[in-house]
């Protein structure tokens, strides 16, 4: 019986390859995986121990590649991956937890999705997704990194080598698409009602 | 906004943020005077820049509240703080799971200085502890002069972990060298240090893994020291998967360094070591790294080190190439004055020095099939050494039959088909076509091309055989095979070659086809013709290359063989004969350098060798004579090794001289000259240990020498003193499996010594100890074996426990309970049998315990020689053992297979057998 990291290793060649039906697939798993390490990681009672998002993801990969035969590539991938489906997972649950407190939400959330993301985002986190995707849309190697960093927890380090470039232009990338999303969403505040607000 | 302003946008954003705030606005007025537009944009960005905070500086999860973030600032808060009973000074850098401080011991001054590994707060998931205390683990384990030393560890108030070792101060190898101008040979003698301490891991079964320049630093006064095990694997099969798959997770490689099959994620090995340490060796000479990226991209890093052949180092050095390096972003340009500036002399001298051996050594250093290396870091030094030494080495150029092999390997059985007619048409050829050809085409491109096809089919003939021997169900065809390269040598070999080199190829491929004929086709008599085609052929290239020692250390081994088939086939004569050549070459080798503690060791082991032979045909005088030269020539060893015995290694070993000096007096029967020697190399041995904990060796010799001092106080009757040093044994092997839980090899030691001091107890009258010891043991034995079952050595070595067991409990009066034992260690070696094909080793053990098995049941007095048994039922059950034993055995003997006993104990259990017939005929009657 193919085991599921067999399977994960698969999609991620076939990703590798070009292929973007393999990540559609993909993501579904990763998805469900981090929220399960996430889950695990908010009912397990380890006072004194914290887990950094890095960690995290490292321990997602671990359960999902079999590391005898990943090819050493698809670590990079894992990583822009993960950091995708991180995105996708705080976006979702922000988003359903926006509709709850407006009191219009048509679905009723579980407790340990509530429980996800209990406390109020320092970062309104709906408003910073969209100005992410407008900002795939002027400079996708910018929200790359923004989405590797922020939403992936890598470092300056981690991020070059993901993305194969050099810590110092990732360093130089990061700080402009940083001041630019800052200003983008210092905008929406200004111009748009906040639903939670 | 299109891409061009894109662009420009970016440069003036990032020049200006280099500056400081107050000079920005004057900046874009010089620089976008004509583009309002975008002079508000970058004004805007720097605005929002100076406003944002720390906006989206902390992982999305931290600012949900997901998970807590303690990295940022941790340097920061760590410095000044005290960790076990150090200070931290300053962070010194940071890796993938932690961070290294300088420190420095908090209640002394700050003279001596550390360098403490932190785990990182947040990193401390279940995994990345276990692979951070793997470290911890492997270094206690490697105490060398070469690497640095683990001094102390422990758990933080916080609960991580953390670890202190020796701080290094110092440069990277390659900055070392340039900076002192070092010629080659002086980089040659450095890098040989390097190569002692990966040795030394190695041999304490540790890879290092990722050797690179920053990893092999140079301190002022010269010495070269190994750092981080961070990612180091255990290779022993003690250590959990789940341990070794952590070991890479989330590491940074260094693709320059890192080997082949690394890079392709398969398994790693000491060869991998020998690889990385290919590539520094290559830097340090030429200048170059072996493979030049144009990218760092993990893909063109994989497929170039994958497809393309490193370039010799004597013509990489003229070249000019542009590169960046791991640890320095910079592009770095290596110019054929710039290498040899650093290297004190011209470039033509430089590359005169490199052509020839020292490419040969790195280009096989450097292969892409690991078996295609050297076989181990030593062999890779000492192949340097012989160079030093202006001796032949043994790199050879890579030629056509190489490349041609790697293809071979991957279509192992089917090629054997093509192989065979191969060598049939090259046979002919050689034969028949020599003269037309020379006509044809000229003897220089004959001589060429036939050298190309000898090769080749050499080769053919070594990798085909290897990879054919573990496949089952291909005997027939390893038959017609070995046939096949036997006609292609012998036709090889009447060709008229007096090259030392092919001779030498003729004569290690004799060696392999009757290694092949003797332990997988079971065919002696055929191994026997091979081996002495190989001596002859030895013989002649000491004749063509008399100052050649290797010619000379060729022939020995090729004795070596020679005789192992000869006693197998009791042809006394010649078996003597070849081993007093043997002794005679061994002395000539030692004369030549006789103050060679090495060639002491090997006369001594020839004699050892034909004095073994000597008693196994009962020739006790002779062999007692050859025990006594082999005593002569260990006493001459430690008296030579006493003198240099200044350095842990030396001394452990003088500590190895002394037990041998001890084996030997034992083989003369001289007990308590024994004891002495063994006493006197325990101490020895316990004072190295005492002060080097982590020295496996050492450990080794106390324990062997507290043991054999308790073997001859046995035999002495002092059951007391012999107790006494088994405990002991037991002792410090208990003690360092405590430290080691998974060590396959304590586990073994753990539990021999607990059946030895079980046995031993039983002798001083404490019986119901001794019983419950010896069970203890025996379940330790089977622990031992279901651990590490896929190993042949594992078997042999557990199922020996197995019959010392049996043979106490036996000899005590349990027979059930030893028939018992006996017949478990027989459902093993069954098991293992079947799995392989070489399995007479295994059939083999089984015919002794099917023996003993009938020995039991019948109750057989083995001073009378005679079956005491009456009942029925216990004759007809040894009936049957001894028929099964006798049937193991003639299927063995059927075979050919070499065991000097065979024939002897063929007789002995026919004759029992025939004992339990006439008795069982007597009980009808």
């Amino acid at each position: 019986m193919p085991s599921e990291s067999d399977n994960v290793n698969q999609l991620l060649v076939d990703w590798g390859n070009g292929n973007q039906q393999a990540l559609e697939e993909l993501l579904p798993l990763i998805y469900s995986e981090l929220r399960h390490l996430a889950h695990n990681f908010l009912y397990r009672e380890r006072p004194g121990h914290t887990l950094q998002t890095t960690a995290l993801v490292h321990e997602a990969y671990l359960k999902l590649i079999d590391q005898t035969d990943a090819h050493w590539q698809n670590r990079a991938h894992f990583f822009a991956i993960a950091a995708q489906a991180m995105r996708r997972i705080l976006i979702d649950s922000a988003r359903k937890h926006a509709a709850v407190k407006r009191g219009r939400g048509g679905e009723k959330i579980s407790l340990d999705e509530a429980a996800g993301i209990s406390l109020e985002p320092d970062t309104n986190l709906l408003a910073l997704d969209e100005a992410l995707t407008a900002l795939a849309e002027i400079d996708p190697q910018q929200s790359r990194i923004v989405e590797l960093r922020y939403f992936g927890g890598l470092t300056i380090e981690e991020t070059a080598e993901v993305m194969n470039l050099s810590p110092a232009t990732v360093k130089r990338e990061w700080t402009m698409a940083r001041a630019w999303l800052y200003q983008a969403l210092a905008g929406s505040r200004e111009g748009l009602a906040e639903p939670n607000e | 906004m299109n891409s061009a302003n894109r662009q420009q946008l970016k440069e003036l954003f990032h020049a200006a943020v280099e500056l400081a705030p107050p000079d920005r606005e004057a900046f874009l007025k010089a620089n976008c005077a004509a583009d309002a537009e975008l002079h508000c944009e970058v004004s805007a960005l720097l605005t929002a820049h100076e406003s944002a905070g720390d906006f989206i500086e902390h992982p999305a999860l931290v600012d949900v509240g997901l998970v807590a973030d303690n990295e940022s600032n941790r340097s920061a808060a760590v410095t000044g703080q005290q960790i076990g009973s150090y200070r931290i000074i300053r962070e010194l850098g940071r890796g993938g799971m932690g961070s290294v401080y300088l420190a420095a011991r908090a209640d002394e001054s700050f003279d001596k200085q550390v360098a403490l590994k932190l785990i990182k707060r947040g990193m401390d998931s279940d995994a990345i502890i276990k692979r951070f205390v793997m470290e911890r683990q492997i270094l206690a384990n490697l105490d060398h002069p070469n690497i640095a030393r683990l001094i102390d560890g422990g758990t933080t108030e916080d609960g991580l972990p953390y670890f202190v070792l020796e701080y290094i101060e110092g440069t990277t190898i390659t900055r070392y060298c340039d900076q002192h101008k070092l010629n080659t040979i002086e980089r040659l003698k450095l890098f040989r240090q390097v190569c002692a301490a990966v040795q030394f891991a190695h041999q304490n079964l540790i890879v290092h893994r990722d050797l690179k320049p920053s990893n092999i630093i140079v301190t002022a006064d010269g010495t070269p020291k190994l750092l981080d095990f961070g990612i180091a694997k255990l290779f022993s099969s003690d250590w959990s998967s789940s341990v070794e798959a952590t070991a890479t997770i989330g590491r940074v490689l260094t693709p320059e360094y890192a080997s082949p099959e690394e890079l392709r994620g398969l398994p790693v090995t000491t060869s991998s070591d020998v690889y990385s340490l290919g590539v520094v060796l290559y830097e340090l000479l030429s200048g170059h790294r072996p493979f030049n990226f144009e990218s760092r991209s993990p893909e063109d890093v994989a497929r170039k080190i994958a497809e393309s052949q490193p370039i010799k180092p004597s013509v990489v050095i003229t070249r000019i190439e542009t590169e960046r390096h791991a640890d320095d972003p910079k592009q770095i340009s290596s110019t054929p004055e710039a290498i040899s500036r650093a290297r004190d002399g011209n470039i033509d001298k430089l590359r005169r020095r490199l052509v020839g051996d020292l490419d040969n050594i790195l280009l096989k250093a450097l292969r892409k099939e690991p078996e295609r290396r050297y076989t181990s870091v030593q062999e890779f030094s000492e192949d340097l050494r012989r160079h030093l030494e202006g001796l032949p080495v043994l790199a050879r150029p890579d030629t056509l039959s190489y490349r041609t092999s790697k293809f071979i390997t991957r279509h192992k059985a089917g090629m054997a088909a093509v192989l065979i007619v191969a060598l049939t048409l090259v046979s002919a050829t050689i034969v028949t076509g020599w003269q037309a050809r020379v006509a044809r085409i000229g003897r220089a491109r004959a001589e060429r091309r036939f050298g190309e096809i000898r090769k080749l089919s050499n080769s053919l003939v070594i990798e085909v055989q290897s990879s054919l021997t573990t496949i089952p169900g291909t005997a027939p065809t390893q038959r017609l095979l070995a046939q096949k390269s036997l006609d292609y040598l012998d036709s090889l070999a009447q060709d008229e070659d007096k090259d030392v080199g092919v001779l030498g190829e003729l004569a290690s491929a004799y060696l392999n086809v009757g290694s092949l004929q003797a332990w997988t086709l079971f065919d002696s008599a055929g191994a026997l013709q091979s081996y002495q085609k190989a001596v002859a052929i030895q013989r002649k290239r000491i004749l063509l290359a008399p100052n050649d020692v290797t010619t000379k250390t060729d022939l020995a081994f090729g004795l070596f063989k020679l005789s192992e088939a000869l006693a197998g086939l009791s042809r006394q004569e010649e078996l003597f004969q070849a081993c007093d050549e043997l002794i005679e070459l061994q002395k000539t080798l030692l004369a030549a350098d006789p103050a060679n503690a090495e060639r002491l060791s090997g006369v001594a082991g020839s004699y050892e060798r034909r004095g073994d032979l000597l008693r196994a045909f009962k020739r006790n005088e002779e062999a007692n004579a050859d025990f006594h030269s082999a005593l002569a020539s260990i006493k001459q060893e430690i008296n030579l090794a006493k003198e240099t015995a200044s350095d842990p290694q030396a001394r452990v070993n003088l500590s190895y001289y002394y037990i041998q000096q001890g084996s030997a007096f034992d083989n003369l029967g001289e007990w308590q000259n024994a004891a002495e020697s063994f006493q006197i190399a325990g101490r020895i041995a316990e004072d190295v240990y005492r002060e080097n904990p982590g020295l496996t060796q050492a450990r080794r010799n106390v324990t062997s020498s507290h043991n054999q001092r308790g073997d001859a106080l046995d035999k002495l009757g002092d059951y007391r003193g012999a107790l006494e040093n088994y405990r002991y044994t037991l002792k410090v092997a208990t003690e360092a499996r405590a430290r080691n839980p998974n060590s396959s090899d304590l586990r073994y030691s753990e539990a021999k010594d607990t059946i030895k001091v079980g046995i031993a107890l039983h002798k001083v009258g404490d019986v119901s100890d001794s019983f419950e010891l010896v069970r203890k043991g025996l379940a330790l034995s089977r622990q031992y074996m279901a651990e590490d079952r896929s190993r042949a050595a594992t078997i042999f070595y557990g199922t020996e426990l197995f019959q010392q067991g049996a043979d106490f409990l036996a000899s005590k009066g349990r027979h059930e309970e030893a028939i018992a034992v006996y017949q478990e260690a027989l459902q093993i070696l069954e098991r293992s049998a079947a799995e392989t094909i070489q399995d007479s080793g295994f059939r083999n053990l089984m015919a002794r315990y099917e023996a003993a098995v009938g020995d039991l049941y019948a109750s057989f007095d083995s001073e009378t020689k005679t079956i005491k048994a009456t009942s029925q039922g216990a004759l007809l059950k040894a009936r049957n053992s001894y028929q099964q034993s006798l049937d193991t055995l003639r299927s063995l003997q059927q075979r050919g297979v070499f065991f000097s006993d065979l024939a002897n104990r063929l007789e002995e259990v026919s004759q029992k057998l025939s004992a339990c017939e006439t008795a069982l005929a007597k009980l009808k009657s």
